[in-house]
């Protein structure tokens, strides 16, 4: 019987990993083997399953879902394969306040990125992708906001006030119950945050993001993630805006020079299909 | 009773009428004066009455051979950024005199890498990186020397608050304002001063010619993006009048 069932392990394809069964209920040895077929299995760990549903499952329910390697450069790490189950998509700050163009606090370029967001997530969910929603609540007297704003929290009004319309997602954006919602008060998402907790429990290695503004918000958060060792971290350019294209695009350089993958929603959704 | 109550109104009466605006200001400078006395612990003068130099640091930043010394051949060379060692002596000089607290931020790494971020992480192997600790490359250029009195903190990052304690420093030294110069603006600068934002450091200066990066233009774009979030970015010329 183990000739056999070794004369067949040798016999499968290369895969990335295998889940096997196992007499606990709870565990499920899940194998990460390597692309020549005579690894052995001394590397396998067993991993506890959540007892309840929650948004880290994802990792167990579409392990089928891999993006294969593209060519990478060296020191470049942000083309070697992904993970879906360990990749999350964080969607920053696309509130009312910062996005609607009535909005005195608004982000010029932000309006016209919504479709691409609405529809980033959509591939995000398709392809079992966690999606995390940043957003910013404030404290109606400003105390949580940065110093330098402080000045527009006044008699009880300001942007994106706790339970505000203004702190709301913009139309067309919806938060699902398999996705998580994230509070920050500052620029990065990782600032005084519990996101790198969350994101290392669920195994998330991986990061895409989208959203506004590029040189602040995103900007801080995928240099955050590149010190805290995100394997790879992807801004998708046609998602992201600042107030103007020359600032967008200056900052987008910026990050590529520090190994940060910057490609369009098209060339990101083409990662899926290799 | 009647006496004290009528003492007592008659400096009500006093106070009211009199200028209280140069009364305050008076104080003020009294005040100022008297807050002014040097930190340090070396024999640098009293500060003249400005803008609370007792509550500034200066962040000078990586000003290490591997990032400014073509010579050392790093991978990690900023090219051009030689050209601001005279001005970061400067403004060095002029913070000892003023009695501001000088913090040397150096990045020193483990031979192996382990400790670099990861997409730098093949520029080390057979034990040489740059700015390796204890090697030449992490050493301050030439020009620039640490004092007694002035403090040094190794970080690992970007910016100098990310997984140090430096904010428990400034804190715990009554810092609430900062003023940076070193390299390289997009990184390090950047990352450091965006972080002293989010702190709520009342006072945050990058002067702009004591700072480099790699082409004028991406200095210019991430100081403007800079400016954006209420960072000053003085020119040296402007910091030593203004002393700010």
């Amino acid at each position: 019987m183990a000739l056999m069932l070794s004369a067949l392990w040798h016999s499968l394809p290369s895969k990335p990993f295998v889940t096997f069964g196992s007499a606990n209920p709870n565990l499920r040895v899940r194998c990460t083997v390597g692309i020549r077929s005579n690894d052995d299995l001394s590397h396998c760990s067993a991993i506890p399953l959540q007892l309840k549903p929650s948004a880290c499952d994802r990792r167990f329910v579409r392990n089928n879902c891999s993006i294969k390697a593209t060519k990478a450069s060296k020191g470049d790490v942000s083309t070697a394969s992904t993970k879906c189950g360990e990749t999350a998509m964080l969607v920053i700050d696309m509130q009312n306040d910062y996005v609607l163009s009535e909005s005195p606090t608004r982000i010029v370029g932000a309006n016209a990125i919504v479709p691409s967001v609405i529809e980033a997530v959509s591939v995000a969910r398709e392809h079992g992708v966690l999606v995390i929603w940043v957003v910013r609540e404030h404290d109606k007297k400003g105390r949580d906001v940065e110093l330098f704003r402080r000045h527009l929290y006044t008699d009880g009004v300001g942007p994106a006030l706790q339970r505000s319309k203004g702190a709301e997602l913009v139309e067309g954006l919806v938060i699902q119950d398999d996705d998580y919602k994230l509070v920050k008060t500052r620029f990065s998402a990782f600032f005084a945050t519990n996101l790198d907790l969350l994101l290392k429990s669920c195994g998330i290695n991986n990061l895409v993001v989208v959203g506004i503004q590029t040189p602040n918000c995103i900007r801080q958060t995928v240099f955050d993630a590149v010190s805290l060792d995100y394997k790879h971290v992807t801004v998708i350019t046609d998602a992201t805006a600042a107030a103007t294209p020359e600032i967008h695009l200056a900052n987008i350089e910026d990050m590529k020079n520090i190994g940060i993958s910057t490609r369009t929603l098209h060339d990101w959704r083409m990662t899926f299909k290799l | 009773m009647t006496a004290h109550l009528t003492l007592l109104a008659a400096l009500v009466f006093l106070l009211l009428s009199f200028d209280k605006r140069s009364l305050f200001q008076y104080l003020k400078k009294k005040i100022l004066i008297i807050n002014l006395e040097p930190r340090r612990l070396d024999s640098a003068p009293m500060a003249t009455v400005c803008c609370n130099w007792n509550e500034t640091a200066l962040l000078v930043i990586d000003m290490q051979n591997d990032f400014l010394l073509p010579e050392m051949g790093s991978p990690m060379l900023v090219p051009g950024a030689k050209a601001v060692v005279p001005a970061v002596a400067k403004v060095v000089s002029l913070a000892r005199e003023r009695g501001i607290f000088v913090i040397w931020v150096v990045r020193e790494h483990d031979p192996s890498g382990k400790d670099v971020e990861l997409f730098r992480r093949h520029h080390y192997s057979n034990g040489k990186g740059p700015t390796m600790k204890g090697a030449k490359g992490a050493e301050l250029v030439d020009g620039l020397k640490i004092r007694d009195g002035d403090y040094k903190l190794v970080k690992t990052r970007f910016s100098a608050f990310f997984n140090t304690h430096l904010d428990a420093v400034l804190k715990g030294s009554g810092i609430k304002r900062l003023v940076i110069v070193g390299v390289q603006t997009p990184n390090c600068i950047r990352q450091t001063v965006f972080d002293a934002v989010a702190l709520d450091y009342e006072h945050v200066t990058v002067i702009v010619d004591a700072t480099a990066a790699a082409t004028p233009e991406i200095h210019s774009s991430n100081i403007r993006d800079m400016k954006n979030v209420g960072i000053a970015t003085p020119t040296l010329q402007e910091w030593t009048c203004s002393g700010a």
